[in-house]
């Protein structure tokens, strides 16, 4: 199903709604709230959502009170008021769908699977103010087109049906030689397709299982209890996922992730009127651990996150950072090289200086690097974190390692910057650490420091030109 | 890469159809995660007329942990280092998964409009904007001008 956004009532004739389908929806997840539960500030969200948000803080997203799990309490009107708008919703939007003087909307491209029938340009149901969209060239109201239409054109999708429902046309291809007879019929032919009876789902009666069920309001089942892993042996741990017939395959950090998320996955499924098997549960889990990267392959090389380091992210504060540091040095060496060599190039043809024997070292210690300031940091910035940051990693974890002077002054200060580095394969992999820094960690930066960023910027030039 | 939520997907559909005036975030095609973000600094500070340059990442725990925000284009500015990196309290402490994207962006677009030296990160910057504020203003002005305004040929 395509997902559904409260901004979709806009283009009714009840622009408000999209007021109420908001006020339904989790503001963590954002979408309708499933199993919602109440804190003790008296804020709503999904059972799931809230409690995994409380695993990491312990406080309410909204308001920012103190809360924990255990005070969470499910709302069940709500879930029913929820579910009862969700299969209203469809059929509430096509009707009220807006239409320019009995114009007819016209639907965007239908799905590969469905016959397209082309509508000729005598087609009655082109009115005097349709225009053609220009991605897909279909005719349509101005106003839908700028509204709803070309959004979805532009981003190569289909219009969800909803917005249109009501004049959908038909397009199986019994109908195709009546809609090259008359445009009328196609219309009304178009009107009596459009109000589609709901997929005939299992009927759920919402008043009856809130006013008269109340027997199925509480069901039978003990929430499990959050484990504390330190205290448990492996084998132990194994015990306790068997006990739930869950996997007891994987590393150990695997084994609790798997347990902390069944964790979460069982006790939220509690939380719904109708809660889902253990089964499915299982299978949920199942497919969480296909899409989790604590669980993917250690598929060597490609990634940044090998071997025995995978699940773990490089902003985790016992990220096996030593263990990291052995597997990319050489990389890192051979970027600071690169580095230096393109530096030392550069200032030999600059100072007018014989190259060839101009060691690394000389080079960091030359004057003169005033350039830095008339850097487009924009494509630097990148490349001089990396190189800043690859220094410090050097002096921190290799303190035996070549160093040279302003390196060295460089090293001191910043306790965060070297996971930088560790991300330089992609501009995206750098922020990570970027947005993690401590915000008096610039404080702490010597003079001297300063001396070496410039420098690093005038590498990451060279590097560039 | 763990699967992309329909929560990321929600977000970047609603700010490409629906943008917030003065900023555009726009997903890299090759990461979802990854946004190419401008904004435009505000009409009433140094940085008016300024069209800054940032990246911004969705980590994989997302919308559990905030957004990692950087400004790609230099900055004058007491809580921007010259990484770009940026002090605010909602990309820290204060994340809520009940914020998101668009709301992140607001933030950093008000932080260029009220500079707070008094929790700097850019400590030499904070040190001139308390000693001598109009002239740290001037060097914001001049810094504008210099990085972020665009040039007049490329609109």
């Amino acid at each position: 199903m395509a997902s559904s956004d409260p901004s979709e009532w806009l283009q009714t004739r009840l622009p408000k709604l999209s007021q109420l389908d908001s006020l339904q929806r989790c503001l963590i997840c954002k979408d309708f709230l499933k199993a919602p539960v109440i804190t003790s500030c008296n804020h709503t969200f999904c059972s799931l959502c809230i409690r995994q948000h409380l695993q990491s803080v312990s406080n309410c997203p909204l308001c920012k009170a103190e809360q924990f799990e255990s005070n969470l309490k499910r709302v069940i009107i709500l879930e029913e008021l929820v579910s009862c708008f969700r299969e209203l919703r469809p059929q509430l939007l096509s009707l009220l769908a807006l239409q320019d003087s009995g114009e007819a909307v016209m639907e965007p491209p239908p799905p590969k699977d469905i016959e397209v029938v082309e509508i000729s340009d005598d087609d009655t149901s082109k009115g005097p103010d349709l225009v053609q969209c220009p991605v897909c060239s279909k005719s349509m109201s101005a106003k839908h087109l700028q509204q709803s239409h070309l959004d979805y054109c532009l981003r190569g999708e289909v219009e969800p049906p909803a917005a249109s429902a009501l004049l959908k046309l038909t397009r199986s291809a019994k109908s195709s030689a009546e809609r090259k007879r008359g445009g009328i019929s196609l219309f009304f032919l178009a009107q009596k397709r459009a109000r589609p009876s709901p997929p005939p789902k299992e009927e759920i009666n919402h008043e009856a299982f809130y006013f008269n069920e109340v027997h199925k309001h509480h069901h039978e089942v003990k929430r499990l209890p959050k484990i504390d892993f330190s205290s448990l042996s492996t084998v132990k741990v194994k015990e306790k996922l068997l006990n739930l017939k869950l996997l007891t395959q994987g590393t150990r950090p695997q084994l609790e992730l798997r347990y902390n998320q069944f964790y979460l996955l069982y006790n939220s499924n509690i939380d719904l009127s109708r809660p889902a098997s253990e089964l499915e549960l299982r299978q949920k889990l199942n497919q969480w651990e296909k899409s989790h990267q604590g669980f993917s392959a250690p598929k060597a090389g490609s990634t940044i996150y090998g071997d025995e380091l995978k699940y773990k992210a490089l902003t985790d504060k016992d990220f096996p950072i030593r263990g990291w540091l052995k597997k990319y040095r050489e990389e890192f060496t051979t970027l600071t090289q690169t580095a230096r060599a393109t530096h030392a190039k550069k200032k030999a043809s600059a100072i007018d200086v014989p190259s060839g024997t101009t060691t690394p070292e000389s080079t960091t210690q030359s004057p003169g690097m005033t350039t830095s300031t008339q850097l487009q940091s924009s494509t630097v910035a990148v490349n001089e974190v990396i190189e800043l940051s690859s220094h410090e990693l050097e002096k921190q974890f290799f303190p035996d390692s070549k160093q040279d002077a302003n390196v060295a002054a460089a090293s001191s200060a910043d306790e965060k910057p070297h996971f930088a580095a560790t991300e330089s394969l992609s501009p995206a992999r750098s922020l990570a650490y970027l947005g993690n820094a401590a915000p008096d960690s610039a404080l702490q930066r010597e003079g001297s420091q300063k001396i070496a960023e410039e420098e690093l910027y005038d590498f990451s030039n060279s590097m560039l030109a | 890469m763990a699967a992309l939520p329909k929560r990321i997907i929600k977000e970047t559909q609603r700010l490409v159809s629906d943008p917030v005036p003065g900023i555009t975030a726009t997903p890299s095609e090759e990461n979802l995660r990854y946004f190419q973000v401008t904004i435009d600094g505000p009409s009433s500070s140094p940085y008016a007329k300024g069209r800054f340059d940032l990246e911004l990442f969705l980590p994989d725990d997302y919308p559990m942990c905030a957004p990692k925000v950087r400004f790609l284009t230099k900055i004058y500015h007491p809580n921007i280092d010259k990484l770009g990196r940026i002090c605010l309290d909602v990309l820290k402490d204060n994340w809520s998964p009940a914020l998101q994207i668009r709301t992140i962006l607001l933030s950093i677009q008000a932080l260029l409009g009220a500079p707070n030296p008094d929790d700097p990160l850019a400590n030499d910057v904070a040190v001139d904007w308390k000693s001598d504020e109009a002239k740290a203003i001037a060097t914001a002005k001049e810094w504008t001008e210099k990085y972020a305004v665009p040039s007049t040929d490329s609109s």
